[in-house]
């Protein structure tokens, strides 16, 4: 350890109230005999000082009163809520969700993003020699494509085509993997916004893939929503 | 009057990743709860501030916020004994926040001069503006340690865990070299007021 090293160390735990009353006094007549110590304690009294002028003007400006501008989404009609005060609250009492929608739908999306990873990475795995590389490929892109949020019409159309074959009883062959044309056909319905139609599709995938984790908390996140 | 939402989701976003991490450390049982645990206190914190609720801060609104999602996270295990409970390696000291009065102690010992003729006004507001363009000009994991030591007032041990590092020695390390690198950023600031 440097000098430098254990003066910061000791600087903050006096600043920290960590010190003994001994330590203190000892600490305190360093200070006043070492020039080092007394320039490392400006140098820290000034770091404070700006960290908290910065951050407190950050914070102002975050709690400033303000008119709200928000635009919450609602079952994909756009209402734009007004500046009375009363129908922000209306709106925050009603839906049980209020302003943090936005945050919410970014939720939804960054689980359902992540979750994707692992979803793709199980299919790579799973299918591995069980289908034509051609059919792998094309599922690959419209799964790929539904998480990254790419061409999703084309990509909603297909994968709802392939989900229903799902639910045919006379055709097994995508039902190997129905539990990923399922799952993203509902990330892409959130990555375009249709909550209501992802969690439509998920319903319908929790009784047949019952108990699956990932839908269930992928359902959950976005029963804050709708 | 409410706030806008755009600027909370901004605060919320910025901060989310560190405070699970945090969560998950803290309540190694709770980890596939932590994600929920943060929606809800980000919702309380929401409705605190619409309805004017919020308290006198003694600290930062992050630590506020912190405090909020770990008094949620600890409502959750007391509800559920078996779920093995906190990591019991862990004390409550996670909150060490700068303490006002030693502060002003300091600044009497050692006075705000840099050097000692130097003490006009001038002088230190210069210093004073060119350390808060230092202070939003910090990068990580510069900006990270030392906000949240100084501003939130956390341990070593609690930024370690928010930020992924593998002890708070680690994090002590960083934040000595950061506090070096200012210490030069000062003396420049000093050479650069000179040749004014």
């Amino acid at each position: 350890m440097t000098d430098d090293s254990i003066y910061n160390e000791q600087i903050d735990r006096f600043l920290k109230g960590k010190m003994t009353t001994d330590e203190e006094i000892r600490f305190k007549a360093e200070i006043a005999r070492n020039a080092e110590l007394k320039q490392l304690v400006r140098n820290h009294l000034y770091l404070i000082r700006g960290i908290r002028q910065v951050k407190t003007q950050e914070e102002q400006e975050l709690l400033k009163p303000k008119k709200p501008t928000l635009v919450v989404p609602r079952r994909r009609n756009w209402i734009k809520i007004s500046s009375i005060a009363a129908a922000v609250a209306a709106v925050v009492i009603l839906s049980g969700i209020g302003g943090s929608n936005l945050y919410y739908r970014h939720e939804v999306r960054q689980y359902a993003y992540n979750t994707s990873v692992e979803v793709l990475s199980d299919f790579s795995v799973a299918t591995r020699g069980a289908v034509s590389e051609e059919e792998m490929n094309r599922l690959t892109t419209l799964f790929t494509n539904a998480q990254e949020g790419k061409d999703l019409p084309y990509t909603i159309e297909e994968l709802s085509k392939l989900y229903a074959l799902t639910k045919d009883d006379y055709v097994d062959a995508e039902d190997d993997y129905a539990f990923q044309i399922g799952w993203f056909l509902a990330v892409a319905y959130i990555n375009n916004g249709d909550y209501n139609a992802a969690s439509i599709i998920l319903c319908d995938m929790s009784t047949s893939c019952s108990e699956n984790e990932s839908i269930m908390r992928l359902q959950k996140r976005l029963s804050k929503i709708l | 009057m409410p706030i806008t939402s755009k600027e909370l989701n901004e605060f919320f976003a910025t901060n989310q990743q560190r405070t699970l991490n945090y969560l998950c450390a803290y309540f190694p049982a709770l980890k596939d709860d932590v994600s929920d645990i943060f929606q809800d206190a980000a919702v309380a914190l929401f409705l605190k501030i619409q309805k004017n609720e919020l308290p006198v801060m003694t600290g930062s609104l992050y630590s506020y916020f912190l405090s909020m999602c770990k008094n949620m996270a600890l409502n959750m295990v007391n509800r559920t004994p078996s779920a093995c409970a906190l990591d019991e390696n862990r004390n409550d000291s996670d909150f060490e926040p700068i303490q006002d009065d030693k502060i002003e102690e300091l600044e009497s010992l050692v006075g705000y001069d840099i050097a000692d003729e130097q003490t006009d006004q001038a002088y230190l507001d210069w210093i004073e503006q060119e350390v808060r363009e230092g202070v939003k000009n910090m990068k990580p994991p510069c900006n990270h340690i030392l906000w949240s030591f100084y501003w939130d007032g956390l341990s070593h041990r609690a930024i370690a865990d928010m930020y992924g590092m593998k002890s708070e020695d680690v994090s002590k390390t960083q934040a000595n070299r950061c506090k070096n690198k200012f210490s030069d950023f000062i003396k420049k600031v000093i050479i650069a007021y000179d040749r004014r």
